[in-house]
Order: structure tokens, then sequence, then C-alpha cells
């Protein structure tokens, strides 16, 4: 019978089979302020800490029509101009990204290409699958808010 | 503008803070990420309308007292009252250096007409109320 961590060894090797070559790769960025005041918004100072995600998540941008139970619901209909709250899906390994780095309000995702553009998403949601008491994916939910 | 922002937030959390009432500012902030969210059993704080004027100019708040028993959120309500309802004005600070506020010579007041609505939800008890702060648009 399979353990769940021979199940993640697994996962984590399809992540790097599935991945395509894309110029683009996936950063989990701790925000630390340090001094000034949060209520205002003055901090004293600002540091980004970007570590690589690996293996690399696997990701994709859903269409309006896959968010939620049915492809036809009523009220995700285009003439709606309901906006979806989520408009990145990615699929993390928790090698890659634990829990609570998910969890963490000070933690944000960044994808980057090789000229420098960066992308950075808000963590919405996530949700876990898990075998035998042991995480083996999370599908988080993302939202792109800088370009 | 931003020292009225400042100026009206640190009145709220200073003077609620002997009441243990928590103030909070939504906002857009990419270096305080959960900032954009309004927080249960806290008072929201987000800045709206801006109308720089020449003399005197207005920024329009909404107060959100957001609480999961809607009977402390009225208590919270009348503490937010009261404070408000005091003197209808304060004295703008500086806040550049937040240990160390300035005081820059001009006031912020408010309406008289203080009102808090009841926005529907089913995890939590909404009061909102929309004030209009007048100030001398320094910075």
């Amino acid at each position: 019978m399979a353990n769940p961590t021979a199940i993640l060894r697994r996962v984590n090797r399809a992540f790097s089979r599935l991945n395509p070559p894309s110029p683009d790769k996936v950063y989990k960025r701790v925000v630390t302020r340090t001094g000034g005041d949060d209520l205002t918004g003055r901090p004293g100072s600002v540091t980004n800490t970007d570590t690589l995600l690996s293996p690399q998540p696997i990701y994709s941008r859903p269409m309006r029509e896959e968010i939620g139970l049915y492809r036809t619901h009523t009220l995700l209909a285009a003439s709606t101009g309901v906006e979806p709250a989520a408009n990145w899906v990615m699929t993390v390994s928790p090698t890659a990204m634990s829990i609570n780095e998910l969890s963490n309000k000070d933690m944000l995702i960044v994808t980057k290409d090789v000229l420098g553009n960066e992308e950075v998403f808000l963590i919405q949601d996530y949700e876990t699958t898990g075998f035998s008491g042991v995480d083996i994916l999370y599908d988080v939910r993302l939202k792109s808010i800088k370009r | 503008v931003r020292q009225t922002r400042d100026t009206f937030l640190h009145f709220l959390s200073d003077n609620l803070a002997s009441s243990s009432i928590p103030v909070h500012n939504v906002r857009r902030d990419t270096q305080k990420p959960d900032s954009s969210l309004y927080k249960q059993n806290a008072v929201n704080i987000k800045f709206l309308n801006v109308t720089p004027e020449v003399h005197i100019g207005t920024t329009l708040v909404e107060i959100c007292v957001i609480h999961v028993d809607e009977l402390t959120a009225l208590t919270w309500v009348k503490a937010v009252f009261d404070l408000l309802g005091a003197a209808y004005y304060t004295a703008k600070l500086d806040y550049s250096n937040p240990a160390n506020p300035v005081s820059v010579g001009t006031n912020i007041y408010w309406d008289r007409n203080i009102n808090f609505g009841p926005v529907y939800n089913d995890s939590y008890f909404d009061y909102r109320c929309n004030l209009t702060l007048s100030h001398k648009v320094d910075s």
C-alpha cells in the first residue's frame, strides 16, 4: 500500500515533468517591516525576501466558466460583469510551500521573467489534498495585484 | 491629505485602545498584503473621496464597526460616537516620524450628523458610517 511520503515524491517528480519550459519563475515573497507604523502605512524599512519555489508549481489562468460549480452558472456569466475573486490557480507541492506560509499574512507570490519583469499575486485562498493525514497538494487561488 | 488620514487614524486608534477596540486601516498596500481586507472584531477605516480645495478641502471616510456579536458591535458604535461627538474636531498632526508626531497648527473637523447603518452579512454584524472630514490641505 502506498504511503503518503512516497506519493509526495511522485507528485514532486510529476511537477518537474509537467512544467512547461516557461521563462517565468515562481517565487514566494515574505514582506518584513521594521519599525514604522503599520496603522498609517509609514514603515521604517521594508524588506522583500524572494525564494524560488522548488519544485516549481503548475499554474493556469482559469476562464470565467471554469470557476464555480457549473460552467453555465448564471452568476458567473460574462454579461453580469461579476469579476471572479481569483484570476490564477496554482498547484503547489507542500515541499515548495508549507501550510503556514500559505496562511502567512505577509506572504505574496511573485512571478519573474528573464527580462526582470515581475507580477505580484495576493493569496486569496487555498485547498488541500491529503493522504493518510499528510498533505500532498495545495490548490492556491491568486489575485494579481501588481504588474 | 496624508496628514489628515494619519491624524484621523491615530485619533481613533489611540483613544479606543483604552477600551480594547482595535482600529484597522483598509487600504491597498503591497508592503502590508492583508491590509486590503476588512477585519472582523475591529473598527475598519477606509478613506474614500478626496476633494482638495484652496481653503478647506474634504476627505470622505467610511467607518465600519464589524463584530461577530451584534450587541458588542453596538457597544463599539457608542464608543466611536462618544469619541467623535466629544468635540467634533481634532488637531492635525504630522506623523512623518510616527514616534514623534508634530502639530501642524490646523484642525480636522467633521459632520455632527453621525449615522451608523447596518450592512447585512451572514457571518458578522457590520455597522457603517460615512463621515466627511474637513481640513486645510497641507500635504
